[in-house]
């Protein structure tokens, strides 16, 4: 299968005035495309930052990175991917429908293809038809995390990056949620990178776990979880396979 | 059961307040013995309506045209110097200072300047207003168009939107409940600006009127283009809220 995202050697942080600051270095990682991976780790291990690199949101500070073989500019100027945030950021000024077709209105001289998607039946598709001329204020945390997957899935992009989409949601929403993304996921066959600090989460939700640590941002351990589940990447909660699992990525997070 | 009782309290009782007070002025202050020419009743006042409708008039329209003028002015300078210090930091740091001195003169100070600059027209009049505009808009605006987070700008990047899109989509709405914050601020100012302007130069307006029926003793007539002021203030105050419900409509 083809490859969704190389790193070799890469290294990401930040540029500060004083000087680079690495968050996480030497990483070497090669993900298949239509691979769900999550990423779980504590504060400051570099999870988000590296879906922002991936996404050409930050410049990788050293090292080399490919995604879907090119460089991360391309890749994002073409929209073949798109990034999730763990605040909704729906724009308070539009409604539902405003927000998902904001793709359409924005950045389309780099895009040089045509959308198709039909927002109408993208709303349907994640349970938001009903709610299309809301404003935002007046929809729940999960809706509104809804909105923000919807305008993510219009240009169909084959990687999406999600950082903690559903860190704020009350667990009961959090599970429906991680059910109609992998919902999605089986039905798009994107890519999905997806931060979390739920092991939870992390096991359910992921084919592979990519787990790091802190100081130094460093890769622990990649738990590979395709085996515990079906074809379809599908293992219920209380699964024993599951339940191992996140005995080992706690092992792994507490060790030092 | 409560709700629709304190509904109907909410619009009785600030009228009845007020008419206590007309009462209490009408009767107490003839009976206090102070003269009409100091303070007039309000049925005096009222009279000054009826009679002098004309003198009243021929006040307000140069007014209400220095005040909207100046209004214009004002906030549209004050919106655009806001855009160049949001998109050029340098010209922020050199000019900014500069600004911030200039709001600290009083406006009677810098009216006379300006009187003396551009004459005794309507133009100095609504240039006045228009500084008095200016100040809250143009901070309000830069505040406005900084108010986007983070993950708003990364959005706009990743969707690989152009500066003039991330101003016009992003910036420019985030900034709409910052601005009409200080464009009810300012529909109050400028009035406040034509007529400070008209005090000082002016045989036309309504600040000529306050002034020159302060000299000649003829109260009744200052009551009365004190309350046509405030109307014309409140108008002005009304006409914002209304645009604002209308630009503003998610909340």
């Amino acid at each position: 299968m083809a490859e969704a995202i190389r790193a070799r050697g890469l290294e990401i942080g930040y540029e500060l005035e004083t000087g680079p600051l690495s968050v996480l270095g030497s990483l070497d990682l090669t993900i298949a495309e239509g691979e769900f991976l999550t990423i779980l780790g504590p504060s400051g291990c570099g999870k988000s930052t590296l879906l922002r690199v991936i996404a050409d949101l930050l410049e990788p500070l050293g090292g080399a990175l490919q995604v879907l073989g090119e460089t991360p500019a391309a890749v994002r100027a073409r929209r073949d991917v798109a990034f999730v945030f763990q605040d909704s950021t729906l724009l308070p000024w539009r409604t539902v429908r405003g927000n998902v077709e904001l793709p359409l209105l924005v950045g389309r001289r780099s895009l040089g293809r045509q959308i198709t998607t039909s927002v109408d039946e993208l709303l349907a598709l994640v349970g938001l038809a009903e709610l299309a001329n809301r404003f935002p204020h007046q929809l729940s945390g999960g809706q509104r995390q809804r909105v923000a997957i919807a305008r993510a899935l219009l240009c169909n992009p084959r990687i999406l990056l999600m950082d903690e989409p559903f860190g704020a949601l009350d667990e009961m929403t959090r599970d429906r949620l991680n059910d109609e993304l992998l919902r999605l996921w089986r039905r798009t066959g994107a890519t999905i990178l997806f931060v979390t600090h739920s092991i939870m989460e992390a096991a359910y939700m992921g084919q592979r776990v990519l787990v790091l640590g802190a100081n130094p941002g460093r890769v622990k351990t990649i738990l590979d979880l395709r085996l515990s589940k079906d074809a379809t990447g599908h293992c219920p909660r209380e699964a024993p396979a599951l339940v191992e699992a996140m005995g080992r990525l706690r092992q792994e997070l507490a060790r030092e | 059961m409560s709700k629709p009782f304190a509904r109907r309290w909410r619009l009785v009782l600030p009228l009845a307040g007020a008419a206590s007070i007309l009462l209490f002025w009408q009767f107490l202050i003839p009976a206090a013995g102070v003269p009409p020419y100091i303070v007039p009743t309000p049925a005096r006042v009222a009279a000054v309506f009826a009679h002098d409708w004309s003198l009243l008039w021929g006040g307000f329209v140069p007014t209400l045209l220095e005040s909207i003028a100046g209004f214009a002015l004002g906030n549209s300078v004050a919106v655009l110097l806001a855009v160049l210090f949001v998109y050029n930091r340098r010209f922020e740091a050199a000019y900014f200072p500069v600004v911030l001195f200039f709001n600290t003169i009083p406006v009677l100070a810098l009216a006379p300047v300006i009187i003396l600059i551009f004459g005794l027209g309507m133009l100095p009049k609504i240039i006045i207003a228009a500084v008095i505009c200016f100040f809250p808009t143009l901070v309000n605006m830069i505040r406005g168009l900084q108010a986007v987070s983070t993950s708003e700008l990364e959005l706009f990047r990743v969707l690989s939107a152009t500066r003039a899109e991330v101003f016009w989509r992003l910036r420019l709405p985030r900034a709409m409940p910052y601005l009409f914050a200080s464009l009810r601020i300012a529909s109050a100012t400028a009035v406040i600006g034509a007529v400070v302007g008209e005090w000082i130069g002016s045989d036309k307006g309504l600040g000529a009127l306050i002034i020159q029926s302060t000299f000649n003793y003829q109260s009744d007539r200052l009551y009365a283009a004190i309350v046509v002021s405030s109307s014309l203030a409140i108008a002005l105050f009304l006409i914002v809220v209304a645009v604002e419900s209308r630009v503003i409509r998610y909340r």
